[in-house]
């Protein structure tokens, strides 16, 4: 998808002058078209992924900056950054990280993005995508051309896409495969191709979806979900803090008789105070934790 | 007593005075860093604006006095620092106008000042940037990658001034991970290197205007005590790293002789 990506990139700088690409020392055969062309709107910080990340917000004041990478590179070397400088400044950084799961993975451990989504996905103003083809891709570069925002970007290493699958591009999610009621498969990334052939050799007639948005499922696709018995998610990551999680909890909040999170979710990153002034502002002193029980026991 | 030395010596006032009132500490760092931010800060004539970054996000008392002094913001918002539900928290926060950028953590506003003067530069901005980094905080390796980039792109609107008072957080930064000689490593990455005493408010202000027409990034590698002008302080600068200061501080600083230490 990286070619996709850039050429994509290419197209929309012909036309409007805030595009510019950043890499870190990484691209060959793919980003040179576009520092042919727009010189002026591309740089290569060299490998300092930490320095990438901050300069990206920097410029994003003027720009609209995609730092390109791989794997972890761009996410746990600069996980710090990412927070500070561009999620909780909100700048609209768009942050890619090539190679998603085991994309390289004769390359080794190093190279291994399966723990990458789920700790970029637990900064608050994070969204953490894996787009399972071009078209889903596409989707979300323009809606982050029409609504920039902080966002990482997981990609795979499918340039081409065969499938015809309608994707609700507000919602974020499209649909593989329809089929009866039995069994929902909830796919994250490219593995969807995996699961498809998998569905194909079981013979059985379940459904195949692509949700390509790691940090919760959208209320659509929820609904949508709790009209099969079982539901079933697959991903190239770690379960350990993965999209099967999140997932998890996003159908378990639908379920609000049942199951009560209570955590830190109203977090304004720019007013200060004491612990005890930030727990009652999040609801999580022990009044507050109290009510909200007696409100969960009473089904209020 | 000059204008500048006036409005130097009314900032560290501040400092010592909301720092005792409201029981904050990095009372030394924000002593040791005010003169350079009151620098940078006093108004020049007919020059371009300037976008100053405090890199030491932990000084960030002294920076928000000196915002008071040139009436970025107003004494009413200064009393909020460290107030519950108040955007003038412990650590420098970019909602607070003049503030291009939160810091806190150390390493971070180099590279980002350098994005942004990388942009002005594509638009024909005037802009200038100052970065103003601790000693201490060039352990990270952030702020080298930073300096390599910004030397590499030979920035000329980018600048940065070091507050060189030799200590960090436990003990003095020779002791800790050496920084000598700083200014030939800076040098040998390319950037112009100027010292100046930090506390000489007249002359600091030369060197600042002297940079600012400079084509190649500079960097002002500013001596400081921390803690300056109180001879406790700058004797125990790791002490009031994490102490406030007292009713005793202000009286002493009351009956000092502006900027004779």
């Amino acid at each position: 998808m990286r070619k996709h990506l850039v050429s994509r990139r290419l197209e929309r700088a012909k036309e409007d002058a805030r595009p510019f690409l950043v890499v870190g020392d990484l691209g060959y055969g793919v980003i040179e078209e576009f520092e042919c062309q727009f010189p002026s709107r591309f740089i290569n910080v060299g490998v300092a992924e930490q320095a990438g990340i901050s300069f990206c917000a920097g410029l994003a004041d003027k720009f609209l900056p995609f730092f390109y990478s791989i794997g972890n590179f761009p996410s746990f070397r600069a996980l710090e950054q990412i927070r500070n400088d561009v999620a909780h400044e909100g700048w609209p950084v768009a942050i890619v990280s090539l190679g998603a799961g085991f994309s390289y993975g004769t390359a080794g451990y190093s190279h291994h993005a399966i723990e990458d989504a789920g700790a970029v996905a637990s900064i608050i103003g994070m969204d953490v995508f894996t787009p399972s083809c071009v078209h889903e891709l596409d989707h979300l570069l323009t809606l982050h051309w029409k609504n920039p925002r902080p966002m990482y970007l997981r990609l795979g290493s499918s340039e081409t896409c065969s499938y015809e699958h309608p994707l609700f591009d507000s919602q974020y999610y499209s649909v593989y495969k329809t089929g009866g009621t039995s069994l929902a498969l909830l796919v994250h990334g490219e593995i969807v191709h995996q699961v498809l052939e998998a569905v194909e050799s079981i013979e059985r007639n379940v459904a195949v979806f692509s949700a390509f948005h790691f940090n919760r499922l959208s209320e659509k696709l929820v609904s949508e979900l709790l009209t099969y018995e079982r539901i079933a998610t697959i991903e190239e990551h770690s379960s350990e803090g993965g999209f099967g999680m999140r997932a998890r909890a996003s159908l378990a909040s639908a379920h609000g008789d049942k199951f009560l999170s209570l955590g830190v979710d109203t977090y304004d990153s720019h007013l200060g105070g004491s612990r005890a002034y930030l727990l009652e502002q999040n609801q999580l002193d022990s009044e507050s934790i109290a009510n909200r029980l007696l409100g969960f026991l009473d089904g209020r | 007593m000059s204008e500048l030395q006036d409005a130097g010596w009314r900032v560290k006032k501040s400092i010592l005075e909301i720092s005792k009132s409201k029981n904050t500490p990095h009372v030394s760092s924000s002593l040791s860093v005010s003169d350079i931010l009151v620098a940078l800060f006093f108004p020049r004539v007919k020059s371009p604006r300037r976008e100053v970054y405090l890199s030491k996000g932990h000084a960030a008392l002294a920076l928000y006095a000196t915002l008071r002094e040139f009436d970025y913001i107003s004494e009413e918002d200064l009393s909020c620092y460290s107030e519950n539900g108040s955007i003038y928290e412990g650590h420098v926060n970019s909602k607070i106008p003049g503030v291009p950028l939160s810091t806190g953590s150390l390493g971070h506003a180099l590279a980002f000042a350098c994005g942004r003067a990388l942009a002005d530069s594509l638009v024909a901005s005037e802009v200038q940037h100052w970065v103003v980094l601790s000693d201490g905080e060039l352990d990270e390796g952030s702020n080298w990658e930073s300096l390599l980039l910004v030397a590499h792109l030979g920035l000329s609107n980018l600048n940065i001034v070091i507050d060189r008072n030799g200590l960090q957080s436990l003990k003095e930064t020779e002791k800790t991970l050496r920084l000598e000689p700083l200014a030939e490593k800076l040098s040998a990455f390319n950037w112009k290197i100027r010292e100046a005493n930090g506390h000489d408010l007249s002359k600091l202000r030369l060197e600042l205007d002297a940079a600012s027409d400079n084509i190649q990034p500079t960097c002002i590698v500013a001596n400081t005590a921390k803690g300056y002008p109180l001879a406790d302080m700058m004797d125990e600068g790791v002490r009031f790293h994490y102490k406030p200061a007292t009713e005793d501080h202000i009286q002493r600083f009351d009956k000092m002789h502006p900027y004779e230490v």
